[in-house]
């Protein structure tokens, strides 16, 4: 009876894990503008001004799409703003607004255009091999000393389980509803992972008293 | 008496709440200054460089000796230019431009910069591998970028001939060390170890390029150039028989200024990164050299303050609503300490990066539960009991944050910090504050 339950659930878990796998393979993962191919334009125009009023005028000119706007240059005199991708008719439409704004007779050919690639997801990922490494194994080692009365082989298969299962369906989610990878999202990763260790320590706690 | 602790624990977490949250104000040059440390921004908040580095797509004359191996070319007075046979090149031969030698620059750069301790960058790489690197703006910027830029061909050559004697495949190891002499004056010294076939390869070179005595009493010195890049390091020849594979050459002058050998100690650290590492396999240019600011303003943090705010509140209201006046007791012992760890973390100088942030949630989640525990307290747990028991159960996130600590990587290192200290806090804080303020006595 408790082999075809453990059978039964290893079934499920694999089947999850593999639904999983296919949402995240046909969905990917969509990357924040600071992670993905990008466009970043500077423009200088000798005056001094807020990121807010370029905000203003990027909101008009290209709707939509997400703009980061930052100062540029030694004196952070510069407007640069970062984008999916702009044409001709935005270039042109931004120039007049900004003209408009500073008072200033800048033409389209004083914009710089910088094409950036994207930032790939497996130097971002690379970061945290050590982490995950030497703080997996020292976990693991602690749950294995401090729980052995439960059965290694029970706390081991039980905190692979929710390590592996937290993490897929936590990238599941992110690529399923198109949550942008951006710089918290590794970070939250580990926090999932955090609360689930605690949670099933807590469990365990209460299981060996 | 218990009344009356409460309402100094009460106080003194007010006051630490209007310290860490506001600061504490003086007046200095007609300026009212905070005197608590600012917080310290990683790339995200703060500023950061941009640099480009392009293949170089120019040409570069190349020089022969009449025997057809290529030498450097050393304008020297009496040269026979006339058996130098040149040719125009480019600089990056076409058959160069792989994806591999794409990559194993890439991989250089990437160890070059975590060599020089650069904690916070990304690399983004285009099909016709030119880099885009971002980097946290601080005093080392510019050093990182020339340690990026340097293409890191080292050479040991003949300073009259130009044939080149010994060069980068044969290096082991370089690093920088410091001498001091009895007056106290210093000199840096950028030490270059080599490989077996190197150590004999100099051993030779130092027997070779001597100075000589005539039969008439006039000496006369063979000099070798050691190089970086085409620039030379070092005119020098040698005293006695390198025979242990290692050369010392002198970075700067000797000298009793600290400033100056922090110069002159900088200078040699990048060049014994770009050696340690190797060269690259191209020729990089810097296309673009530019700082950026953050894209955060005041009104984004204005946003985010309110947001916390809100998230706080609710979360107090929580409390209060399901536990009454002990909730008050619990807002006030969680909230006092959010300002206890946004303090410590300020004198610890941990860097705001997004993942510090997230580990600042992290520990303030813990505690909220820790309170709220504390309060359900219906097994009757003693207060150290229940503070172990919690203890324990974060023993995963100890060893996170104790591994992440020892991480070179700003966002690593920060979340780790952030999650050491809020732990470590949080066990000394509610000895001190919870066990008085919740915990009936």
């Amino acid at each position: 009876m408790q082999k075809s339950v453990v059978i039964k659930t290893i079934i499920a878990f694999t089947i999850a894990i593999a639904i999983c796998i296919c949402i995240i393979l046909i969905n990917k993962f969509q990357y924040s503008i600071d992670y993905s191919k990008n466009v970043r334009i500077e423009i200088y125009t000798g005056k001094k001004f807020e990121i807010n009023e370029i905000k203003e005028i990027t909101n008009e000119v290209f709707k939509n799409q997400e703009t980061v706007i930052q100062k540029a240059g030694a004196f952070q005199d510069g407007i640069a703003i970062t984008l999916k991708m702009i044409d001709d008719a935005q270039k042109e439409n931004l120039i007049i607004k900004i003209n408009e704004k500073y008072e200033t007779e800048l033409t389209v050919e004083d914009i710089e255009v910088y094409y950036n690639s994207n930032v790939r997801g497996r130097d971002l990922i690379a970061n945290y091999y050590w982490l995950a490494g030497i703080s997996g194994i020292l976990i693991l080692a602690f749950f294995v000393i401090r729980y052995h009365k439960l059965g290694i082989i029970k706390v081991l298969g039980t905190i692979l389980g929710i390590v592996l299962l937290g993490l897929i369906l936590y990238l599941t989610l992110i690529s399923l509803f198109g949550i942008e990878v951006n710089s918290i999202t590794i970070p939250s990763m580990i926090a999932i992972l955090i609360f689930s260790f605690a949670y099933l320590s807590s469990c365990y706690e209460k299981k060996v008293k | 008496m218990n009344m009356l602790k409460r309402t100094a624990i009460i106080l003194i977490i007010i006051l630490i709440c209007f310290i860490s949250f506001i600061g504490i104000y003086q007046k200095k040059l007609n300026k009212m200054e905070n005197i608590i440390p600012e917080y310290l921004l990683g790339m995200e908040y703060g500023e950061k460089r941009v640099v480009r580095l392009d293949v170089d797509l120019g040409t570069k004359t190349i020089y022969y000796d009449e025997n057809g191996n290529e030498i450097e070319h050393i304008h020297e007075d009496g040269e026979d230019e006339e058996s130098i046979i040149s040719e125009e090149v480019l600089v990056n031969k076409e058959e160069a431009k792989t994806k591999e030698n794409f990559e194993k620059t890439k991989s250089i750069l990437k160890k070059r910069l975590k060599d020089m301790g650069a904690g916070e960058y990304h690399i983004r790489q285009d099909d016709g591998g030119n880099f885009a690197i971002e980097l946290l703006e601080d005093d080392y910027t510019d050093a990182y970028i020339q340690v990026l830029a340097t293409k890191g061909t080292f050479l040991i050559a003949d300073s009259t001939t130009g044939e080149r004697l010994l060069g980068n495949n044969n290096i082991k190891n370089a690093q920088m060390v410091t001498y001091q002499d009895e007056t106290g004056y210093v000199t840096a010294y950028l030490v270059v170890n080599f490989d077996e076939e190197g150590t004999k390869k100099l051993e030779e070179i130092s027997n070779t390029y001597i100075e000589q005595t005539d039969e008439e009493g006039n000496t006369t010195t063979k000099n070798v150039l050691i190089m970086l890049d085409g620039q030379t390091l070092l005119n020098t020849y040698f005293g006695q028989t390198m025979s242990t594979g290692e050369l010392q050459i002198p970075i700067g002058e000797e000298t009793n200024s600290g400033e100056e050998l922090a110069a002159y100690m900088l200078q040699g650290q990048q060049i014994a990164t770009v050696l340690r590492h190797g060269e690259l396999p191209l020729t990089y240019e810097i296309g673009y050299n530019n700082t950026l600011s953050s894209s955060f303003t005041e009104n984004n943090i204005q946003v985010a303050i309110i947001a916390i705010a809100i998230i706080i509140a609710m979360m107090v209201i929580y409390l209060i609503l399901i536990y009454k006046v002990k909730g008050i007791l619990a807002a006030f012992t969680w909230i006092g300490f959010i300002a206890v760890l946004l303090l410590a973390l300020r004198y610890a100088n941990c860097i705001f990066t997004p993942s510090c942030i997230v580990a600042i949630a992290i520990v303030s989640i813990w505690e909220f539960i820790f309170v709220n525990a504390l309060i359900r307290n219906k097994e009757d747990k003693e207060f150290i009991k229940l503070l172990v028991h919690y203890a324990i159960i974060a023993i995963p996130m100890y060893i996170i944050s104790i591994v992440a600590t020892f991480d070179t990587a700003i966002a690593i290192n920060s979340f780790g910090t952030a999650l050491f200290w809020g732990n470590t806090l949080m066990v000394l804080y509610n000895l001190i504050v919870a066990n008085n303020l919740i915990c009936e006595k």
